[in-house]
């Protein structure tokens, strides 16, 4: 829990410290497909579902989805 | 000759105006994405599958946008039941619905078959500039398995559009029940054959997330979730053998696992393009519950830009988990063959294990034209258990996917 919590305040403050202004026309590399954090949606969706049949662990990337029977 | 010129002003005029209408309205019909994808998934000598995928998304309204999935997966093949391999031969009643087939004879594996038809909606709707709120059903339907669920999401972005706030809830219901309905009664000797009533079990999620763009370069993002679930998690067709030290086999029960799972962690991740075009994606997920799994996932991807239309994307995945607490390999025996203890919760279910695991792939994608995307990509997985009866598993996964773009 202690390594939790470390682990969870560093990222936090690189997160909301670690960032300079950026004006809009300066973000047209940000704007394209692969710069998105899910990039590929059918591809991430299929990696989930393989992971979360043969792994303990799950979740992360957001809420919702279903579940399955999974083997 | 007045009177024509007035009349092709106003002709003129009216045109002018409807025209940022008209073409708010083709933005509109034509900003849509579709997606066809097939999967084929391939476990050495164990599970099948293949998968066929149909997405759907863009804008209904000027502040809607709905994405639409549809999923069919057809499954075959043998999954480990947990017990040990073994030459004895167990005779066996009870569950062998949902097109399993736990045969109790000297394989350690269970045969089954099965078909999935999975869907996804999410409503999307712009709440103002700078806010959006996403409603998420889904459905999921197995021959001996249902799961409903719904969800919401609001997204904030700030003043300047560099950090996105998100938090979000989700419920889902499922419902387990074999083919000849109910499920094994947890700790029953597998030659008993107690069936009970169908298993429910229901999962609330919770996430809260910043989404940062960091400079013109990087843009990351950093989850945490917990998830909470209540009712029936024991797997139906998963059982452990009360074995001797040489995995001689006296006896088989069903696992029984605990009514209530707690589940947190973190997920962040960072994608950032480099000075030389290509970009790489690094994410890291930290997870822990209260069955005492915890476990550390590191994603790694590098995409090669050729050129504007064609890309290379290797990609390596690592993965490292503790045992859940109650795993067992097997229930001990004394000299004497009798049974040393029989805990109230115990499973011998391979993914409750300790184990590593990696995944090394590719991915090939090009743009044949300025709509149209065409990818193909392979991955092998490798997952090496600490105690299992099956020491190592491997898979292969190969999926074809084109996206076609309306603008």
């Amino acid at each position: 829990m202690t390594q939790y919590k470390i682990l969870v305040c560093i990222s936090l403050f690189i997160f909301l410290t670690g960032c300079t202004a950026v004006r809009p026309w300066e973000r047209g590399i940000l704007a394209k497909d692969e710069m998105l954090i899910t990039p590929d949606d059918l591809q991430s969706y299929v990696d989930d579902h393989i992971y979360f049949s043969k792994e303990a662990s799950t979740g992360g990337k957001g809420v919702g989805g279903g579940g399955c029977g999974c083997n | 000759m007045a009177a024509t010129k007035i009349k092709g002003k106003l002709a003129l005029a009216s045109c002018t105006l409807l025209a940022p209408a008209v073409e708010a309205l083709e933005a509109i019909e034509n900003d849509w994405e579709v997606n066809g994808s097939f999967l084929t998934y391939r476990e050495n000598d164990r599970v099948n599958i293949d998968k066929f995928i149909a997405q759907v998304d863009g804008r209904v309204t000027e502040e809607d946008s709905v994405k639409v999935k549809v999923v069919l997966d057809s499954m075959t093949g043998a999954t480990p039941t947990g017990a040990v391999r073994t030459s004895e031969v167990v005779a066996v009643s009870g569950v062998s619905g949902g097109g399993i087939n736990v045969d109790g004879q000297a394989s350690s594996l269970a045969n089954f078959s099965d078909t999935r038809l999975a869907g996804n909606l999410d409503w999307t709707r712009e709440l103002s500039r700078l806010s959006r709120l996403t409603l998420g059903t889904a459905l999921s339907v197995e021959t001996d398995y249902v799961s409903v669920g719904g969800s919401i999401k609001y997204d904030r972005d700030t003043s300047n559009r560099l950090r996105t706030y998100t938090v979000g809830l989700s419920f889902n219901r499922d419902e387990i029940d074999g083919a000849g309905g109910g499920t094994p009664d947890p700790l029953s000797e597998v030659t008993e054959g107690l069936i009970l009533d169908t298993g429910d079990r229901d999962t609330f999620d919770i996430m809260a997330g910043v989404t940062q763009i960091f400079n013109p370069r990087t843009i990351g993002q950093f989850n945490l979730f917990a998830t909470y679930s209540d009712g029936y998690h024991t797997d139906p067709y998963k059982v452990i053998s009360a074995a001797n030290a040489f995995d001689v086999e006296l006896e088989r029960y069903y696992e029984s696992r605990p009514s209530e799972r707690m589940r947190y962690g973190f997920y962040s991740k960072v994608a950032h393009h480099l000075q030389n075009e290509n970009t790489i994606h690094l994410s890291y997920r930290y997870y822990q519950d209260d069955w005492e799994v915890n476990s550390h996932t590191v994603d790694f991807t590098y995409r090669f830009n050729f050129d504007n239309n064609t890309y290379f994307e290797p990609h390596a995945r690592f993965y490292k988990q503790s045992a859940a607490e109650f795993y067992q390999r097997t229930l001990a025996l004394n000299e004497f063959n009798q049974l040393v203890d029989l805990p109230e919760f115990v499973s011998a279910d391979y993914r409750l294990d300790d184990f590593f695991s990696y995944t090394v792939g590719g991915k090939y994608g090009r743009l044949v034209n300025e709509r149209t995307e065409l990818s193909a990509r392979l991955e092998y997985m490798h997952q090496e258990f600490r105690d299992s009866v099956f020491s190592q598993n491997t898979a292969i996964w190969l999926q074809l996917t084109a996206s076609v773009k309306f603008f």
